[in-house]
Order: structure tokens, then sequence, then C-alpha cells
């Protein structure tokens, strides 16, 4: 043995300790993406522009901007594609000098942007942003509540069930994920293989310009060539066996689905909604409406499960519709509201007990009524007792307001604004809200639904 | 020649023992071959996992961090890339600092742990100690004490004034952040002690704000005792480029505290500024160290042939260099372009050609331990790159240059040179060039501040080679200006508006 230098170098296992140390940056990202959606200015809650097969919620918001925006660290940068660049390459494989370079498709796309300019392009946060859409509308919706919701008397117990609740990385084999899984087995084996795979494509390459100069070499050359083919094949099948040798599945491939058990108050509720889809009611008015139910409609699924829907539309006469219909329906004709109000009270009276269920009522349009249909609609939230059955009641009027006089009378809107008015002077079931303009909606939405601090509570 | 003591396979796992008895080899080969005794700080070695390693990453590397969301933003996108196998974890990290410390992921085999060593521990490490670039504008020695100081001073500012009030300036501040660096050498060391700064610091800004809530202050801010003399550089307001430091020093009205937090995030980037001035020189210097120290391990018996030839694998793995045509082309690599240069450098020591002579007539006949410790200790990349990047090395890389310029406001490329011997030179200065800072970060200075009037701070960006400032990120980091400012802020971008 030769005696070796006394080398002193600091050795430190930090494995057990020092660990998490960037948890807090972590939470401290969460809190900003929940404050942002929290946050969030009407225009990122996109309700408009529901089409075809798509469900209101699905439109509804886009939680990935939201947090993009929230997320992003700007700093002073070369705006892509303008003033001068010289750019030194590697692998020159044709290029002459004072030949032209196409600055796309086969260039380098370096041409635009300076080598500095790399992160914070768009998109590239999409995937940190991981937040569900469960996560997302728990935060959106955390203020709100459904007002002066009452348990009714079967149905006190809560009901727990089961829900879906992310992945987990131990669980029993029932509740392993395959689809999960093997995507984690495909990034595992992609890394792991990313060297072979690089130099299979490089010899794949090769052996095909060899195929097209075997076809015009002469005896002597094709038998170098042929060689040389036999020892790529002979390379690519130990390559392609290296990377099929490698395990499909390993230990921490494997994922798990996890379950939360959610308790659900299943006190029996129904939200009803009716909008105006006449003629008067454009396309801005009618995405206002929209953009306020598809918030309650979201907000209601994701709070009140057990929750039922109906939903009218009216032009001159009212009809029940899907959901379908009443997010995406246009008409024509003309406007009278008491139908719509008629059909709202006699759905409830035929399928529901005003005493066991929970009902509320939105209606969404101008206002712009036929005048004597006013006191019809007074009559059948009033004389007619609609209102009594309801826990709540709003009366949303959309679009700017019309202009206040008219040859000395009250517009249609106008004098409609009023009889609601009268109607909630009397019961603070009703509530009144005027939306003029998308950036509205949010707010109105937060005021009607925002919870209220319970007596007692010292919040 | 006695049989090695031991014998590394690839399929041999690290022990705290092996990795003694290998760091001596290690050692003895960089010490008694290479000429680096006495040229390293002493050598922390540190064992762990793969989550800490994206920790440390998501700290741009330090072992102590103060705490912001973005960090947490870099360890979610590390992670998240690391699991879809977008990209393996670069296997090391090493801290500029004394003594220096170097990561290892205890997942790796014993080859690799020996590799890291000769690399990071040697060859960064030596990069750190003797660089000129590094020995002006970083303190190896006192680098952790204060990131100590900064990550309890603003947890405290946390606690004093709330964390939203803490991040609304760190975030600002972040966006400042390339245009915090000095680039002119500072006079004198720090006079107080951190601690005591801080403590004075806490005292005074209480008074500070009581005052402020009152009146609100004729004068700019100045503050005579706290003022540090290394931070009196030579500055013209008029031109000043380190915004961050023109902002500390001048914001009227600003707290105490606030200036504080502006100035860690100052001191932090200025720390790091060496580090992207350098990376090709640093990573081909570390490259070139543990490439000639694992195959000396190799020679001498300590690497079994399966081990070195596992070695060479991660050897090439990191040196790849896919063409600009790759799908995977994402410019050069730093560790193939610096390796190459330095190799090479070695290869005209011992067996000069023609061409090398009339290349590089200072080089011929000298040893390379001296030319390859002269080209990675005296330079910056651009500097590295232009005094010894080799017409070899610009053949054995292909490189050619296409020039971009603007015309009827569209793009147009031209290949103006290519490896043949009209091109070399110019080659080798467009290169050089594109490492300049200003090529990746647009120049903004200080046009004047109006602090006997409204206030208002003016910036201007320098035009370089025709390029616009990117508008709308321009804007949002006005914002974060005006936050720390306190008054109007205009940012003249050199376009009609």
């Amino acid at each position: 043995m030769k005696d070796l230098p006394i080398s002193t170098f600091i050795f430190v296992d930090r494995r057990k300790t020092g660990r998490g140390k960037s948890l807090p940056n972590r939470e401290k990202l969460l809190k900003r993406i929940k404050d942002s959606i929290k946050a969030a200015k009407p225009e990122d809650i996109d309700a408009g522009g529901v089409k075809g097969n798509q469900t209101a919620t699905k439109q509804m918001a886009n939680p990935v901007k939201v947090a993009r925006d929230a997320l992003a660290e700007p700093t002073f940068r070369y705006a892509s594609g303008t003033g001068e660049h010289e750019v030194v390459l590697p692998g020159n494989d044709r290029w002459l000098k004072g030949d032209e370079f196409p600055l796309d498709g086969d260039g380098d796309g370096s041409g635009g942007s300076s080598a500095g300019s790399g992160p914070g392009e768009d998109g590239e946060d999409d995937f940190v942003i991981n937040i569900s859409k469960q996560e997302f509308y728990d935060v959106f919706f955390e203020d709100c509540e459904l007002p002066d919701l009452e348990q009714t008397a079967e149905k006190e117990l809560p009901e727990a069930v089961s829900k879906p609740a992310g992945f987990q990385k131990e669980g029993t084999p029932g509740q392993l994920s395959v689809i999960r899984s093997y995507r984690n087995s495909i990034g595992r084996r992609r890394a792991l293989t990313f060297d072979d795979r690089v130099e299979l494509e490089e010899l794949e390459a090769e052996y095909k310009a060899l195929l097209v100069d075997l076809a015009t070499s002469n005896p002597e050359q094709t038998e170098v060539i042929q060689v040389r083919m036999a020892a790529i094949e002979e390379r690519i099948g130990e390559i392609k066996k290296r990377i099929n040798s490698m395990p499909l599945f390993e230990k921490v491939d494997q994922r798990y689905r996890k379950t939360e058990k959610v308790m659900v108050k299943s006190a029996d509720a129904v939200l009803m909604m009716a909008m105006d889809v006449s003629g008067s009611m454009d396309e801005e008015r009618k995405r206002l409406g929209r953009k306020f139910f598809a918030m309650q409609y979201a907000f209601i699924k994701r709070k009140y499960p057990n929750t039922d829907l109906v939903f009218i539309w009216h032009t001159d006469h009212a009809e029940e519709c899907d959901e379908e219909t009443f997010f995406t329906t246009r008409m024509n004709g003309g406007t009278i509201i008491s139908p719509a109000i008629a059909l709202a009270h006699s759905i409830v009276k035929e399928r529901y007990d005003a005493s066991q269920t929970n009902i509320y009522f939105s209606y969404a349009g101008d206002g712009d009524n036929y005048h004597t249909d006013n006191k019809e609609v007074m009559a059948e939230f009033e004389d007619r007792g609609f209102l009594s059955k309801l826990r709540h009641a709003v009366y949303i009027q959309v679009g700017h307001e019309m202009g206040s006089s008219w040859g000395g009378m009250q517009s249609g809107q106008a004098q409609f604004w009023t009889s609601m008015q009268s109607v909630a002077n009397t019961s603070k079931k009703m509530h009144l809200v005027k939306l003029k303009d998308e950036s509205e909606v949010f707010a109105a939405f937060k005021k009607v639904y925002a919870k209220k601090a319970k007596k007692g509570s010292n919040v | 020649m006695s049989e090695p003591s031991f014998v590394i396979t690839s399929r041999t796992d690290w022990t705290e023992e092996l990795i003694a008895k290998v760091y001596a080899e290690i050692e003895k080969i960089a010490y008694e071959e290479m000429d680096l005794e006495g040229k390293v700080y002493p050598n922390q070695i540190e064992i762990i996992s793969t989550e800490q390693m994206m920790d440390a990453y998501a700290s741009i590397g330090l072992p102590v961090h103060y705490n912001h969301w973005s960090f947490g933003k870099d360890f979610l996108r590390t992670a998240k890339s690391y699991e879809r196998g977008h990209s393996g974890l670069a296997y090391e990290i090493v801290i500029n600092s004394s003594p220096c410390i170097s990561y290892l992921m205890e997942d790796n085999s014993m080859m690799m742990q020996a590799l890291v060593i000769a690399h990071a521990a040697f060859g960064h490490n030596a990069v750190f100690k003797n660089n000129e670039t590094f020995k002006q504008w970083t303190n190896a020695g006192s680098i952790i004490d204060y990131m100590i100081f900064a990550r309890d001073f603003i947890r405290q500012c946390e606690s004093r004034y709330g964390p939203e009030a803490v991040e609304e300036i760190l975030d600002a501040a972040h966006a400042l952040a390339p245009h915090g660096v000095d680039k002119f050498k500072r006079k004198h060391k720090p006079k107080l002690s951190e601690e005591m700064r801080l403590k004075k610091l806490m005292a005074r800004d209480e008074q500070e704000q009581k005052e402020m809530d009152i009146i609100l202050k004729k004068t700019s801010f100045r503050d005579k005792e706290l003022d540090h003399h290394e931070d009196d550089l030579d500055f013209d307001a008029e031109q000043e480029e380190n915004l961050l430091y023109f902002i500390m020093k001048n914001a009227p009205g600003l707290a105490q505290w606030k200036r504080e937090i502006i100035r860690i995030v100052w001191k932090i980037n200025q720390y790091f500024y060496p580090q992207g001035q350098t990376q090709n020189l640093n990573e081909g210097f570390a490259s070139f160290t543990h490439y000639y120290i694992m195959t000396r391990l190799e020679e001498k018996g300590f690497l079994s042939p399966d081990a070195y030839m596992a070695f060479l694998e991660s050897h090439a793995g990191v040196l790849y260099q896919p063409e600009y045509n790759k799908r995977w082309y994402n410019g050069l690599n730093p560790y193939a372009l610096g390796f190459a240069i330095l190799s090479d450098l070695k290869r005209i020591c011992e067996n000069p050609t023609q061409e090398d002579r009339d290349w590089f007539p200072n080089i011929i006949g000298r040893r390379w331990q001296e030319v390859i410790q002269e080209a990675a200790f005296e330079h910056r990349d651009d500097s590295f790159i232009m005094q010894y990047l080799s017409p070899k090395v610009i053949r054995d890389l292909k490189l050619f240059s296409v020039g971009i310029v603007e015309h009827d406001g569209e793009q147009k490329g031209v290949v103006t040179d290519i490896h043949d011997e009209v091109g070399y030179k110019q080659l080798r200065i467009n290169l050089a060039r594109s490492y300049e800072r200003q090529n990746r970060v647009p120049q903004i200075i200080v046009n004047g501040a109006d602090l006997e009037g409204d206030r208002t701070l003016y910036l201007e960006y320098v035009p370089y080679k025709g390029r616009a400032l990117d508008r709308k990120s321009a804007e949002q980091v006005a914002d974060y200006i005006d936050t720390l400012w306190g008054y109007p802020v205009e940012l003249d971008d050199g376009e009609p508006e």
C-alpha cells in the first residue's frame, strides 16, 4: 500500500435533515394562485361563446389563464422578430456563404429570439399550474352560499359520498390507476432511453441513406455499404433490445386512485333559472344573462350537487328546456314575462313541496315587458303566492338602460323595474340586480350569494 | 506499480469510505498532474436525495435562501419536467462558497460520484477560486453567512410588516434583477457586520415610519450612516445602469427595510453575475477536469473498463451537441463548446500543426496545464472564445454564422460565414459577441430623476442593433418600478407611442 495524502474534505449526509426546504415556497405559490383566482377579474371569466355541445361550466372560467397572469415574472426583453442578429450555429450540412437561410421551418428558430430570452414564454407555466377545475371552483366560490338554506326534516342525516381526489403513491391493488401509472412509466422510460433513441434515429437515417447509395454503387462500394448496413442492423437490434428490455412498470411508476369521503348536505333544493330570449335581447344582453347563469350553474353544481335545476326560456310564451338549450337557444318574438313566472310557479306546484324543499328562482331579461303584463307578474309573485314558496328570488336586468322617459312616459324597462322594486319593498326575498357590463357580473354574483356572517360567530 | 487499493466497476455502490478513497486519488491527480494544488477551496461533499436536488435547483443552487413563490414555481417546473422524462436532473450542483459545497445524489453509482467530485469539487471549484470575474465579484467566504442574514431579515420583515408587503417588494425587485448589476469594481469591503447593520436598521425604521406618517419628506432620502462605502461606486446618476442600486439609493420616501430588501436582491444577483459571464469556460474547465481525471483513474486501475465505458456514455451525454436542424437543438451547449476549446488547447500544446503555429504562436511549446488555466482563469466567455476558439474546433463543430436583418418589418437570414479559411476569424468574432451581455439583456439606463420637482424617474432603453423593446413585458416591469419608486416613472423605449 502506498501512502495517500491525508485529504481534508468535509462529508455530510444531508438526506435526513434539510428536507422539504422549498415547502414554504410552494405554500406561497399556492396562496398566490388562490388569491389570484379569488381576485379574478370578470374578463378572465369566460361564459360567453357557449357553443355546440360544451356545457356552460366547461366554458366558464380559465383557471390556467388567471394563474398564469399572477405567476408571470416579467423582465425587460427584446421584442422577437425585430432588429439585427448574428447567430452562430453548429452542424453546417449544406450552407455556403451568401446563401439565404430560412428563419422558419428548417431553420433553427433562434433567429427571432436572442439567446437570453428563454423562460417566461407563454404556455410554459401551464403545466406548473396543476390545480384542477374542482379546486378552482372551491376557491372561486369559497365565500358564496345559498341563502337561508334549511335542512328539511327527513333528510337531516348528511350523506358521505366517495369522490375522486387525485392520485397517491401507495394504495391497494384495486385502486391502481393503470393510465396514470402507464404515463409515469412512459416518462421514466423516455428519460432512461434518451441516448439510445437519439442513436437509433441517427442509425436509421444513415441506413436509409445507404439504401439510396446502394442503388448507384459499383461492386466494390456495394460490399463496403453492405458491411456497414449489416453493422447498423446489428446495432439497431441491440439498441431496440435494450429499449424493450426496460421494465414496463416499476414501483416508482405506480399511482393509486385516491378517494375522499365528502359529506354532502342533502337538503332538498331546487334552483330555477328563467331567461328572456326574445328579439329585444340582443347578443350583448343574452351574454350578460348567460354569464350570470353560467356562474350560478357552476356554483350550484359544485357546492350543492344534489340540487335540482330547472331551466325556462321565454319570449311571448315560456317553455321548460334542458341546460344545453337554455345556454344556446336564440329566438325571435315579443316579450311577455308573466308566462315564464307562471310556468315556474306551476312547476313548483307540480313537483315540489315548498315546506320540504328550498326553492330558488332567478330571472334575467332586459325588462322590456309588454306594458300591461307587469301587473300579471306582480300578481304571480304576490297574490298567487309564488314568492312565499321561495327562499330567495333574483331579478337580473341586463343591458344598458333604455331612455328613462319616452314622450313623458317611463320606458317599459323602467316600469318593470319599478314593479319589481315594489315586490322587493314588501319582501326581503326579492333581490334586484342591474348588469350593464360584463365587468359587473362577478361582483353582482358575489353580492347575491355572499355568505352572511353567522350570528354568534366572531369572524 | 502497486496494485490499486480498490476498483470501481459500473455496479459498485457508493459508501462513505469509498468516497474518501476515491477523493484522495482524484486529489492526487488534480494536484500532481493538473497543477491544481493550492488552487481550490476546501471541499464539502454532501449526499442528498432527488427531492433535495430539486429543492436546490429551486433556490438557484444556494443552500440557504429567503422564501418566495417564484422558487416554488421553479421547483414544480423542475419536478414536473423530471417526472415526465423531459430532462434528467443535471447530476451536479456546486456552490461558489468556501468551503465549496458539492452535492452528490444518493441514487448515483460510485462511478458517478467520482465523476461529480472531479467535475464540481475540483473543476468548478478551481474556476470559482481563480477566475478573475469571480474574484472580482464574489466573496466565497461570506456568501453563506450573507444568505442566512438575508433569509432571517426577510422573515423578520414578513412578521413585522406582513408577507404581502414583503412579497410586493420582492416581486418588484426580482423584475429588475437583470438590471441590478454593477459592471465596475467596487472599492471597499463592508465595515459593519450584517448583524449590527440589521439592528440599526430596524431601530431606525420604526422612527422613520412614524415620521413618514406625519410629513412627506421634502428631500430625497439619504442615509449617511447606513450607506456603505462599498456601495458608493463611481456612479453617474445620469447614466446609471444598475436600476436596483439607483432605486435603493434614491427612491423618495421608501421605508428603510424596503431598501434593504432591494439591496439583498441586488447583492444576490451580483453574486450570480459571474456565472452568467463564464458559462462556457466554467463548464468547459469542469468537463476537461473530469475527463482527464476519470481517464487517469482508469489508467491507474481504479476504474474497471466497464465503469469507464459507463463514464464515457455519461460524458458523451453531457457534451452532446445537436446540430442546428435537430428537433432538440437548443443553442450551443456550453459544456460541449468549452470542453472542445480546452481539449484543443491541450492538443495544440502537445502536437501542434502548422495551422496552430500560425494561429497560436504564443501557446506553442508551453505546458498545457498552464495554458488551460490561463484560458479558464483570466477570461470571461466572450474573451475566452475570442482568444482560444481554434479553426479545428470551428471545423469539428461545423460552425456557421447567420446574419439576420430586418427588412420592411420582416426578418431575413443570410449565411455570412462558414467553417473555411475565409470564415474562421469572423465566426470567432461573431460567436464571442453573441455572449456579450447586451445581446441578451436590453440595456436600460436612468436618464435622470427629478428629485427636486415632481420626482419623476426617467428611464431610457439604449437601442441595440435596431431591436425593439418588448412592450408588454416593459409595461409590466414599469409597473413594478412604480411600486418601488412611488412616483411617476417614464420609460423611453425609443419608439413613437
